[in-house]
């Protein structure tokens, strides 16, 4: 009846796991910790494919003594600031309407705002730098169909009120989705209590509930004042044409912008940043340290939406005027440009474009690579994130815990430039990864190495929420560490695992400065072959491109999903037909 | 060494000084008990005295500084030579605190999971199932994910999914805190009628002294890391060994006195206040001349106006009445006996047994407990 002993698991023995632990810190070192000390090699010895080495401190002296330092300097707080100022407006705006107001477009947001933040920045940024152009767009064009063509000249992506209107309009998304959390849980206590002493509701929300989110303000403005410091492709598509260079734009100049990349002083930089932003990020931390953070009591009602009364159409325009410029405007003229036989001709409708990526080869080079980037990579990036974050969740003070908290947070403090640097430095030292140069395996590498932040983000705070006695109910049943972290844990947290996939697939797909630097002439990604395009000015057939990724995208998704979805009622269904039917019927019979 | 009965399917329990630190905190400080094959153990105390994380260290889930733990004739634990047994191996069945019910999982993969994770045959899984669900009263629910469960059905999966694999020790942490009043009677009951017919050797945590005195055969008192008092509920509750078991098991009086003499069970007292008083039921350790103390509940206390002869069944001791006060359905006076304060319970709608100031005498029974201080 009852076996007679366990099953012999050789490999859950102490060597085992000790054998298996030093293989996983090993890892995580190599691919997180181990390319920012490459950098700062690189910063003091110049070219990684040099054969020899030569320390120097020239980099640093070229840069510091670089008269344009000051003002990459300057355009980067400038961009930074002015984006996270715009950005938490809107973002509070929305999460005010969504949380507090009873209107008829308000169950639109949220929705609205996964769209916004999930648009990779650089489709964004090239869609307003068609739609805002001032002689090209389609805004000057319908200016001057109404007869007020000179007012099109105002309307110009390619500018700094341009680049932070739309780098606001983006990461709108994203403050909106950090904010409405606190927002709707706010202690509503507090601001009964001064309706009671005679405050008005909105009053009470602006004097007492705002104020008191004061903390979580200053954390989520500093989160986007880093991300405005590393964001690439934004500057790159709306700033570089008029001559605006901020820090992350620098590095690249110094590795492209000349007849031979000057990798001293582009490391130099790259170490620069990443000492101004990890200077932010200390001074955040020690801002915080300490204090209590909690505006979230648990004890408060549920908020009762305040129904608008007269001006509540006021309020349905303004989510449909976000919706209209910030969503469907941008895609539209994406989708219509991609139709364009040139961008700024409007009228003939064609194939063209499309024809044209089919039958080149980078183009459908570029196309397969990022579905395989998208799909393995990705899929790999989100179970190395689920079992670090399981690390740090669940052994917070153990050594794979501590090195995979420090390794997920390095390479989202380094800009995706800089992170691309490293990498390259790590890459070429390192024998056999060295020989996949100009494969798309080593942007694939790069690309988890920077998404390895959402990865563990998106874990962390699922795994915190499913209680250790679930997995200790399953070893005192007999259930092995592995197949119970597989088996309970990672099932449960499947639905946040599978929207962290698809953010993180189009993350990698949308993101320009990390695999910039491995890229070849063979091997691109859709995002490093659209900004070439751009580059070279075919802004119809960069949209064509993009828009046949997110089609190809959403076409392998919608497979993927189906055969997942015969997979599980082929093999999940109820253990006996029979047992169940049996016991159905006795259920209906007792009427229970 | 702990033995095995009845074929192996049930074992005891030896555990001979177990120590488990936290950094420099020690949680459990030296802990040895002897648990019999079938027994039916309850480790009583106060939050944070060591009770769950002596369970869990049975269990595996935790594990020790120094110290050994036998499960059966196995060694699971020998701290100081590196013996750990991982749980999965050690055969054991364990209801959580929080039911633990796995909420992916019907109610019967639940209960199924430890038959196949423990090798079971796949020809007897269902016959096994039908037969748990039966045993614990839940056979029309299989089918039913957790999150459709009720706080009883909830613990009734959890209750089979560890009997399931007929595990030689069960492990009860806190099972029956989540429940209301009146389904945490029904289920005790219940549970005591299953330990009763299956025979298991069931370790129960709590920190209800009610459902230890009612669920257990033998009550294991811990207080900061240490046993302090083992023994059957009526001893511990009748005979607390000392003034934190008494506290814990619910005496909130407290009389100090001196050893005067012992006479078999018999003790008398000299009290702070000159009287001298004979109780029964004495402590062991007691020795004349001894500083001793006698512990009573508040509603074992009563109030006379005028002295009687004296009495078998209790002592009186002169006092005068500081206080009354309403607790809803009861009613507490509170009455000064040379410098202690003491408080009688009874029923608000009883007549008044003094009124503030007034002289009254309090009436202890001679069969309250008396222990060295």
């Amino acid at each position: 009846m009852q076996p007679s002993s366990l099953p012999v698991r050789p490999w859950t023995g102490r060597f085992g796991r000790v054998a298996f632990r030093i293989f996983l810190a090993a890892l995580i070192v190599y691919c997180l910790l181990w390319p920012m000390v490459m950098l700062l090699r690189g910063s003091l010895t110049g070219s990684p494919f040099a054969s020899e080495t030569h320390w120097t401190l020239s980099g640093f002296r070229q840069v510091l003594g670089d008269p344009q330092l000051l003002s990459n300097i300057w355009a980067t707080i400038l961009l930074s600031v002015g984006v996270t100022v715009g950005s938490l407006v809107g973002g509070t705006y929305f999460a005010v309407l969504a949380t507090r107001f009873q209107t008829r477009f308000r169950s639109w947001i949220t929705p609205m705002m996964v769209l916004v933040a999930a648009t990779p920045g650089l489709f964004y940024a090239i869609s307003w730098a068609m739609l805002a152009n001032p002689s090209a767009g389609v805004v000057s064009k319908l200016l001057a169909a109404i007869g007020i063509g000179g007012l099109g000249q105002w309307f110009n992506a390619v500018s700094w009120p341009g680049m932070i209107i739309t780098g606001s309009l983006k990461v709108s998304g994203f403050a909106y989705l950090f904010l409405v959390g606190p927002i709707s849980a706010a202690d509503r206590g507090q601001e009964d209590a001064a309706v009671i002493s005679g405050a008005s509701r909105l009053n009470a929300f602006f004097t007492i509930t705002l104020p008191s989110l004061a903390p979580a303000y200053f954390a989520i403005g500093m989160l986007l004042i880093v991300a405005g410091i590393q964001s690439f492709d934004m500057p790159a598509i709306l700033g570089l044409p008029i001559g605006i260079k901020t820090l992350s734009l620098r590095v690249h100049d110094y590795l492209v912008g000349y007849a031979t990349p000057n990798w001293q002083a582009a490391n130099a930089v790259a170490v620069l940043t990443m000492v101004f932003v990890a200077s932010i990020v200390a001074v955040q931390i020690w801002l915080l340290h300490g204090k209590d953070h909690t505006t979230v009591s648990g004890k408060s009602p549920p908020v009762t939406p305040l129904a608008s009364k007269g001006w509540g159409w006021l309020i349905d325009l303004s989510i449909l005027a976000f919706a209209f410029v910030a969503l469907v405007a941008p895609v539209a003229q994406f989708v219509i440009g991609s139709f364009q036989p040139f961008f700024g001709l409007y009228g003939r409708w064609t194939l063209d474009n499309y024809i044209w990526i089919l039958n080149d080869r980078v183009g459908v080079g570029a196309l397969q690579s990022t579905l395989i980037i998208a799909f393995v990579g990705a899929s790999v990036t989100v179970m190395a994130g689920f079992f670090m974050a399981y690390a740090i969740s669940r052994a917070p003070a153990s050594f794979l815990g501590v090195l995979s908290r420090i390794g997920s947070w390095i390479p989202a403090t380094a800009p995706g430039i800089v992170l691309s640097v490293a990498l390259l430095f790590t890459y070429i030292k390192t024998p056999l990864i060295r020989d996949l140069f100009g494969t798309h395996w080593l942007m694939m590498f790069a690309l988890m190495v920077g998404a390895i932040p959402i990865a563990v983000r998106a874990a962390e705070g699922m795994i915190a929420q499913i209680s250790r006695e679930l997995e200790e109910a399953a070893y005192i049943s007999g259930s092995y560490p592995i197949p119970t972290v597989v088996g309970i844990v990672a099932r449960l947290c499947a639905p946040s695992l599978v929207g962290a996939w698809l953010l993180i697939s189009l993350w990698m797909a949308g993101t320009l400065d990390i695999p910039l630097l491995l890229q070849s002439t063979n091997s691109q990604t859709v995002a490093t072959y659209a900004f070439s395009l751009v580059s070279q000015g075919e802004y119809s057939i960069a949209a064509a491109m993009l828009v046949s990724f997110l089609l190809l995208l959403a076409f392998a998704t919608l497979i993927l999903f189906g055969i997942f979805q015969i997979a599980r009622r082929l093999f999940d269904r109820p253990r006996t037909a029979a047992s169940t039917k049996s016991s159905l019927a006795r259920e209906n019979m007792h009427g229970n | 060494m702990a033995i095995e009965s009845d074929g192996g399917r049930r074992s005891g329990i030896t555990i001979a000084g177990l120590v488990k630190l936290y950094g420099s905190l020690k949680v459990l400080n030296g802990i040895s008990l002897d648990i019999e094959p079938g027994a039916f153990v309850a480790l009583l105390g106060p939050s944070g005295c060591g009770k769950t994380t002596l369970l869990r260290t049975i269990a595996g889930l935790a594990d020790a500084s120094h110290g050994t733990i036998d499960i059966g004739d196995r060694r699971v634990v020998d701290a100081d030579k590196g013996v750990f047994v991982p749980p999965q191996q050690r055969r054991l069945g364990m209801v959580f605190q929080h039911y633990a019910l796995w909420p992916h999982m019907t109610v019967r993969n639940n209960i199924c999971f430890p038959l196949r994770k423990q090798g079971f045959p796949r020809a007897e899984w269902d016959a096994r199932i039908m037969a748990v669900a039966e045993t614990v009263g839940l056979p029309t629910i299989l089918d039913r994910s957790p999150s459709q469960l009720s706080g009883g059905q909830q613990q009734r999966v959890a209750l089979a999914r560890a009997l399931v694999s007929e595990p030689k020790v069960l492990l009860l942490d806190e099972p029956l805190s989540n429940l209301d009043a009146n389904l945490r009677d029904q289920l005790r009951r219940e549970l005591r009628q299953l330990h009763d017919r299956q025979g298991t050797t069931t370790v129960l945590v709590t920190h209800d002294q009610h459902e230890a005195a009612m669920m257990a055969d033998t009550i294991v008192v811990i207080e900061s890391g240490s046993i302090v008092q083992v023994g059957p509920p009526g001893d511990i509750l009748d005979r607390p060994a000392n003034r934190f078991v008494a506290g814990f098991v619910g005496y909130d009086n407290f009389l100090a006195g001196v050893v005067e003499q012992l006479d078999g069970s018999a003790v008398q007292i000299r009290l702070s206040g000159g009287d001298v008083v004979t109780l029964r039921n004495r402590g062991s350790g007691l020795k004349a001349g001894q500083p001793a103390t006698i512990a009573v509940r508040s509603e074992q206390l009563s109030l006379a106006g005028a002295s009687q002869a004296p009495q078998e069944s209790f002592v009186e001791l002169p006092a005068r009445v500081a206080g009354v006060q309403g607790l809803g359905r009861w009613r507490e006076t509170y009455v000064d006996y040379a410098g202690t304060k003491l408080s009688a319970r009874d029923l608000a709608d009883a007549p008044p047994q003094g009124e503030q100031g007034s002289k009254v005498f309090v009436r202890i029974p001679s069969h309250s407990p008396v222990f060295v201080d």
